[in-house]
Formats: structure tokens, sequence, C-alpha cells
């Protein structure tokens, strides 16, 4: 290639993309800044009213509430919804009771059950595995509303409607397959060559497991604990089926305090409230675990 | 030996002994019980929905009698005028929930990964809707869509946008929407951060390749970032797609279904038909219809996706 | 104490043969290494040996007995890993007596057990500690005691030393030899460093390709490899190999390269039809005023010697000199091979031909 086929240098300096004056750049960062602040701020606000103003709500009496504009005054900040919620009859505290009954079990089963065989499929060279995971896949797409009509039938038969056993063992079939997926990326995770070390030193295989593995994978074991936990408590579909008085779970106390006192807003949106202060502690408490496990375990999958 | 496996597969294996067959017969062992639970409890109902679709059955004191109606069930599908509206009221609703909680996911996501996004408090204000239990979800934006004295009504009058309190859910179409509302601002947040993850997987190198070569920002989001997040995206929306369908909390709370049929989605039909009306049958009919419809959005999903990724994969 | 045998050893990965009918006798007390590059099959040998896979086809013996059906701890082995793999929630003392509670052993028998171990090792100082608080080389003294502590028939050692830096290499070695010693169990030992090879074993088995190229003393595959490539992969730097042809003029016989030839004794010339290499290490090759006229091109000073690269039309050969070299390059000098250095290979494949008297 000739140089003369090139045009002539001068031509292709006007080419070029004039650059930017130092001015123009810093009013465009300005204004880039701008925008994602502005983001931010929306964003936030966005996020957080409903829960604020639901919050606000919950410490208002009724009068406070129904009038036009809402009487927002701090004297007004009262604890007698909760109160209300609490006590009588119709309270939540049944509710509450029962959800931590099914809650905490069914975690525990999960994570029990769960994090054997996702031992199994991360180590123990299951013949299988690949379909075994697509399975698991595939629990999570159903809608229970296939599954929950034969299931109120064989456990009507059984006598077992309204029972904390029948509960527990359906929140299983679809908390267990989770339990098991993430687990399983955790214990993969763990160096292959500690659980030979444990081998050749004469552990068996559920030594391995019990006194190498899980002490190692505590933090991810815990989070996965209180996911399980999660998803049990707030479970509703399942629960309103399958349930009638004395395992009325919260969601279930919640909804009726909405549906039969359809006025009292102050009470309604204070049980919401209540009923959800457990699980949003926990989220926020093990927040780390569970950005880090499931949200890349989510990607991964 | 040309084959590892041999005549006595795959039982020669478990009967080996020493370290690799101890091995294989505790992983059968461990994962027995988890297969068992998870057959059980779905994998009967499944089988057994089928079933019960082709009858027609009655509860009657805690008995379920049913009677081989063969397809009658689904051959009245069509005809009921109920199934015509959820089938349109849940494509509607899965698709704009869809696309709304994805671009707008995004959108938050790309906000947070920005240097000024980082601090952790946005990051647990993410996490308060997704730990919401869907019923509390619902409560609260019953409250706040109530007709008399509820918030939204109140802001929009003083700010002027409406001269009139509006009764969010009395309007058919105006209330779907509102549980659309409701239910987007639920799901952003695990989108967002799903999407956020996605992100931060993303090479910082393309960025700053993208600004030597001249990039705006628009170009460097359409030609770096989009195709990096393609698999991201893709597990977003299926999953999102997934989740809209299944939303029964919001219906139950808030309208039940009407008015008129107006926020009826499939599976509120189906729980409808079989738990209000009795008629398991039909219902078991409706709800195996659901169940194919999402299996097959799944496979379209899967179609349309996985060439790419596998061209790509094959020429990264 | 054990021997160890295998016979026809074979392993499979689908059509790939990482070890292909590997034959190999350990004798009791013995310590030996396997030494080749990575991908040669010498870890899957030891993971076989260990039990911590299955043979395709093929025995392994310990004292006369088929082990291949056997646990690794049901083999009496004990294996030091490349990367340590100390339990990170442990204690050293913990780590070191983790198989001794796993036999339920009486608390004061694995106390003082451990301490013995920790006291031959010295780590007594660190009994108290997690693995995470330790340097490379405490670590790694960590895992060898968790071995010593079984009082196995075979110690297995996989690259344990590949991670620590040069200086502390050498001394592990040492201490290796002085615990071998002073313990005198059968020792199988993996590494790809030669030096390591050469300095701590027995025997070295150099492997490739899955398939054992050669068993011997050091002695023997320096002196004496069995192919080119044992040859190239035993001593640094590397062997010289020449690429000539013989020439047989007035009763002598003369190796040509190029512009140079050197003369090789007839006691040295193997009987062969074809073509042949001619190989020889640095230390055989001399530098002065006798032999064939070479240009000196790079010196490597390394303290007690200097490399010195010679060129000439037609090869190139680098000698060593003791001490530091004067020499610089571009100079002129002259070049000759030591008799007893020179060793033959066939050009078309890779074994050595020794001499017709050999």
């Amino acid at each position: 290639m000739s140089a003369s086929s090139l045009a002539p240098v001068a031509a292709r300096k006007a080419s070029r993309p004039a650059p930017r004056s130092a001015a123009n750049r810093r009013a465009r960062r300005f204004v880039s800044r701008g925008v994602v602040v502005a983001g931010l701020v929306i964003f936030t606000i966005w996020t957080l009213a409903p829960i604020l103003w639901a919050v606000i709500s919950s410490f208002l009496p009724q009068t406070a509430l129904t009038s036009t504009p809402p009487d927002l005054s701090p004297t007004n900040l009262t604890l007698d919804n909760f109160q209300a919620v609490l006590a009588g009859d119709r309270s939540l505290v049944r509710g509450l009771i029962n959800s931590s009954i099914i809650a905490v079990s069914t975690s525990a089963v999960a994570l029990t059950l769960g994090s054997l065989a996702a031992y199994a499929l991360a180590r123990l060279h299951v013949p299988g595995s690949n379909k075994i995971l697509l399975m698991i896949l595939a629990t999570q797409m159903f809608p229970g509303i296939v599954v929950v009509i034969p299931l109120f039938i064989v456990i009507s038969r059984l006598g077992l409607i309204d029972t904390y056993i029948a509960l527990i063992v359906v929140y299983l079939s679809f908390i267990l397959p989770i339990v098991v997926w993430i687990l399983k990326g955790f214990f993969e995770a763990v160096p292959v060559e500690l659980e030979r070390a444990a081998a050749v030193d004469g552990a068996s295989v559920l030594q391995t497991f019990r006194l190498i593995v899980l002490p190692i994978s505590l933090p991810p074991l815990f989070a996965t604990g209180v996911f399980a936990f999660i998803e049990s408590w707030n479970e509703f579909f399942f629960a309103v089926i399958l349930t009638r008085i004395n395992v009325k779970t919260a969601p279930i106390a919640i909804a009726e305090f909405s549906g039969q006192y359809t006025t009292l807003y102050g009470q309604m949106v204070a049980a919401a409230v209540l009923a959800s202060i457990p699980v949003i502690v926990l989220a926020v408490v093990f927040r780390q675990y569970i950005l880090k496990g499931f949200v890349e375990g989510a990607v991964k999958g | 030996m040309s084959r590892q496996h041999g005549a006595t597969w795959p039982f020669g294996r478990l009967r080996a002994s020493g370290y690799l067959g101890r091995q294989r017969r505790m992983g059968i062992l461990l994962i027995l019980p988890a297969l068992v639970v998870m057959f059980a409890v779905l994998g009967y109902p499944i089988v057994s929905s089928i079933v019960l679709s082709l009858q027609h059955v009655e509860p009657g004191g805690g008995k379920f009698s049913g009677t081989w109606v063969g397809l009658a069930n689904y051959l009245n599908i069509p005809s009921d005028p109920a199934f015509g509206t959820a089938l349109s009221n849940s494509i509607y609703f899965t698709a704009i929930e869809v696309i709304v909680v994805v671009s707008l996911g995004l959108a938050v996501a790309m906000l947070l990964n920005h240097p000024l996004g980082r601090s952790a408090f946005f990051r647990v204000i993410l996490l308060i809707p997704w730990a919401l239990a869907p019923v509390a979800n619902a409560v609260i934006w019953k409250w706040i869509y109530n007709a008399n004295y509820g918030i939204l009504n109140y802001v929009l009058h003083d700010l002027g946008i409406i001269n009139q309190y509006v009764v969010w859910l009395g309007d058919p179409r105006l209330a779907l929407n509102s549980l659309l509302v409701a239910d987007i601002w639920k799901s952003i947040p695990f989108i967002a951060l799903l999407l956020l993850a996605g992100l931060q997987n993303v090479p910082p190198i393309l960025y700053r390749a993208a600004r030597l070569d001249g990039a705006s920002a628009w170009q460097t989001f359409r030609f770096v970032t989009l195709p990096q997040m393609r698999t991201t995206i893709l597990i977003c929306v299926v999953l999102q797609s997934i989740w809209a369908l299944k939303v029964f909390d919001l219906i139950y709370v808030l309208t039940k279904g009407g008015p008129a049929d107006g926020t009826v989605l499939l599976n509120f039909l189906s729980y409808r038909e079989t738990f209000d009306f009795g008629d398991f049958g039909y219902g078991a009919a409706l709800a195996d219809v659901l169940f194919v419809m999402m299996f097959v959005l799944a496979l379209i999903y899967l179609r349309v996706f996985r060439p790419t990724s596998g061209a790509r994969q094959a020429g990264a | 104490m054990a021997d160890v045998e295998l016979i026809k050893v074979t392993k499979r990965y689908g059509s790939v043969a990482a070890c292909s009918e590997v034959d190999f006798h350990i004798n009791d007390g013995e310590f030996v290494t396997l030494l080749g590059p990575s991908g040669c099959g010498k870890t899957t040998a030891l993971n076989l040996i260990a039990g911590l896979d299955e043979v395709t086809s093929g025995q392994i013996l310990m004292d006369g007995e088929v082990v291949n059906e056997l646990t690794p701890f049901e083999r009496d082995v004990a294996m030091v890993f490349q990367n340590y793999a100390l339990y990170p929630h442990m204690t050293v003392a913990d780590n070191i007596g983790f198989t001794l509670k796993l036999r339920k052993r009486p608390k004061d028998e694995v106390r003082k057990r451990v301490a013995d171990v920790a006291e031959m090792l010295e780590l007594t100082q660190l009994l108290g500690r997690r693995p995470r608080e330790l340097s490379g080389g405490q670590q790694q003294r960590v895992a060898l005691g968790r071995a010593v502590i079984r009082e196995p028939r075979v110690f297995l050692f996989d690259e344990p030393f590949s991670n620590l830096d040069a200086a502390l290499r050498v001394r592990m070695r040492v201490e290796i030899k002085e615990l071998h010693q002073q313990l005198k169990i059968t020792s199988l030992f993996v590494t790809h460093d030669q030096e390591e090879a050469l300095s701590i074993s027995d025997r070295i088995a150099i492997m490739r390709d899955g398939r054992i190229e050669q068993v011997g003393t050091s002695e023997e595959v320096y002196a004496h490899p069995a192919s080119r490539y044992v040859a190239r992969f035993i001593g640094s730097p590397p062997m010289d190999i020449l690429q000539g042809t013989l020439e047989r003029e007035a009763g002598r016989v003369w190796y040509r390269v190029g512009t140079a030839r050197f003369e090789i004794p007839e006691s040295v010339v193997p009987t062969y039809d074809g073509a042949l290499d001619l190989g020889v290490r640095p230390e055989h090759i001399l530098l002065g005023a006798a032999g064939q006229p070479v240009t000196a091109t790079v010196t490597q000073p390394l303290g007690p010697m200097t490399y010195v690269t010679v060129d000439w039309e037609g090869g190139r050969l680098t000698s060593r000199v003791p001490g530091i070299s004067n020499m610089k390059p571009g100079e002129v000098t002259h070049v000759s091979l030591a008799p007893e250095g020179i060793l033959f290979f066939e050009r078309a494949g890779d074994r050595r031909i020794a001499a017709a008297t050999a």
C-alpha cells in the first residue's frame, strides 16, 4: 500500500471527531450523575413508600385514618391496632404460633434431608444425577393448582385436613428441591482433597459429611434454612386450601382480617406488619448469604 | 475391557467395594428420602390430576365419588366464557408484568452497579419486598387502593391529577392493572438482584475497550451490556413468567376475581371451580391445561434462546 | 512396612488411558519417586495405589495381598496432598489426631501421640492454631504429622512441595529424607521436579503418557538413561542432543555435526544400522585449546560454575565450566567431548543404543 493512497495528513486530522471541550465534558458528567442520583432517589421512594405507609398506618387510630387528609400528627400514634389484633379469639397469635411451628419444622426437615441429598448429588457419584437435577428444576415450574386438587382429595380421605403434618409434607415437596439445588452448589465448592484426606484418615462417607463438610458449610446452611423458613412462612395458597381452624397460619389470619374487618384499616395493616416482621428481620440479618448464595446460584443455574 | 460399565452396570459398580463403591452406595441411600418426598407429593398428584380431569367428581361429606366422563371436561372449556376471560387476563398480565419487571429491574440493577449506588442500604431495601409475604403485600395495597381513604386517591387528588376519587378495584380493566402494579412493585427487587449479579459478571475490560473505541453510553449498553446479559435476562424472563402465572394471593385478598371476572387468572379460575363450586373434575382439567401452557412456554423460551447461546459458546 | 506391586495396571477415562499396563514394584522400606511432566499419569497411579480411584484392569498388591477392593484406610496407607488438605475448622492438634478420634482411641492416648508427632516435626508451639494462621511450610509439616501418626504401611506423597518457595522446598527435601531414614516406611513420592527426585529417592520411575519409561537409581537414570526422553528430562540444564552422522576414516570413528567432527573411541561406538543422535551432558563438554573450533555466544555465571554456550556452523553445545569463566561472547575457543559422557540414541525411535562392549 503506497503512502499516496492514504488521505493527506491534514485531511485525516480534520475527519477525526473533534475533542470535546473540558467544560462540555464536565457538563455531561454532571448530567449523567444527576440522572443516576435522581434514579436512585425515585427507586428508594418507590420501594419504601408502600411499606412506610403501611407501618405508619398501623400506628394510627381509625379516626386518623378515615379523615381527609389523613391525620398524621404524632400525638395520634397508638398501639391500639396491635393490641386489638393480638387479643381476642380472632387473634393473630394463633396464626403466628402455627406459622412458627410449621416454618421451623419444614426448614429443619428440609435442611436435614436436603443436605444429605445435596451431598449425594455433589460428591457421591449418583447415577442419573443430571436427570434428577432437571426434575428438581421442573418442580419449581408447576402451578400449585395442578397438584393441590388431588392432594386435597387424598388428604381429606386420610382425615389429615387441618393438620400440621399435611402442610409440612406438602411444603417439603417444593421447598426440598430448592434446598437441594442450592446446597449442592455449595458442597461442590468444598475442596475434594479435604474429603479424600478424611477418607484416608479412615472416615466413612457419613463421618466425612458430618465432621468435615458440614462444619465448613455452616453459613450457606444457615442461609438456606432461613430461605426455607421464609418460603414456608409466607406460603398462602396451600395453607388456605388445606387448613381450617386449628392450623391456620399467619398469612391466612392476615387475609381474614382484611376480609372480615374491611373497614378496620389500621388493624388490617397492623396484622400484616406484625406477621411480616419475623421474615423481614431474618432476611435483613442474613442478607449477605442470601444475596451471595441464591442470586448467584440462580444465575449459574 | 472396552467399556467401563460392562454387563454388570449399574449394580456391578454398586457392589464394588473400596472407596468409590462405598460412596456410590451411600449416594443412593442419601438421595432416596428426598426423591421419595418429591415423587410422592408431586409426582402422584400430577398423574392423579389427569385421571381426575377425565371424571366428574362430586365432593359429598368427605367422600369423593367420581364418574367417568372422558374428555367432556376438556370439551367444556372453550365454551366457558370465564375461561376466555381468564385466558386473556393471564396473557395480558404475564406479558405486561414480564416486560415491565425485567426492564425496570435492569434499570435498577444498572443504577445499583454505578459507583453511587454501591451502598448496602439499597441492597437491604431490595430485600424487603422480596421477604414480604404476598398476602401482606396484598393487604398493604388493598389499603393503598381503598376508594374512600386510600393514600393513592388522596395524593393524586391533592396533586390535581384526578378530580374524583377512583375506585381502583371497581372497574374490571382498572382492577387488573391495579393488581399488576402491586405485583410489579413486589417483583422488581428480586429480579433486579439477579440482574445485578449478571451485570457484575460482565468483564470490566469490555467497557474499557468500548470506551477506547469511542462508543457512547447507549452504544455501550446495546453492544456490550445486553449481549453479555443475555442468559441472565432469559432466566429472569422465564422465572418472572412462571411467577406471574402463579399469582393468587393478590386476587384472593383484593378482588376474589371480580369485578365481572375482570381479575380472574387461570389458576384462580381453577381454584374457584374446584373449591368454591365443587366441580373437581372440571377444575382439574383447567389446571392441566394451565400446566401444559406453562410447559410449552418454557420450551419456547429455551428454543428461542438456546441456539444463540450455543453459537455464542462455539464462537467465544 | 510393606512392599507394593503393580501388575499391568491400567486406568481409562472413557477412551483415554491415563495409565497403560503399568508394571512396577516397590521394595519394603524403599523411597521411590514417580517423576514426569503433568499429564503423564503419575498422580493417577498414586490415587490408584491409595485406593481413591478404581483401576480399569490390573492388580495392586501390598505385602503380597491384592488390595484392589480395599478402601484407602483398609490398605493402611497415609497420604500427603499437594494443597495440604488440612481441615480448616480444626486446630493443628485436632488435624493430626483426627484419625485416632475416628478410631475412638481414648483421649489421653490421642493427646500423647499427637504431642510425640508434634515434637518430631517441631510443631509443638503450633498445636492450638488453625491452619489459616500457619505458613505454607508449617502447614505442610502438619500434613506430614497427620500422615505420620497413622504409622501406615505405605506413605504416599502427591507433589507436596510444589506450593512452597524454592528455599523452603530444598529444606523440606532434607527433612523428608531424615524422616524416611528415621521411620523406614515404604514411600511413594510424586513430583515433576527432576532435581527433587534425584536428591531424595532410592529409585526413580520416570513416566510418560501413562507408561513407565525407566526405573532406576539416581545414578542409573542420570548416567544410563534408557531413552532420549529420560536423558533430556533428567539433569539441568538438559543434555545436549546433536544430530549428525557417524563416519569411519582411517580406522577411526568420527561423529560429524556440520563443520565439526568429534572422535569417538571404538569402545563407545554402538553397532546399529540406522541414524544415531549423540547426547552429552554439560560437564562432559570440555572447552580449551584442543578440539573443534567454536565461538562462544552466551555465558551464564551461576557462582560455582558457568554455563558457556558455543556455536559452530551446524551445531551448538552448552558446556559447564567450573568457577567463573572469563569467556566473552564472540570469543573463539575449542570444544571436545569426554568419552565417558558420550551416549547414542536412535534417531527414529527414542531408545539409547549401548556400545557393543557395554
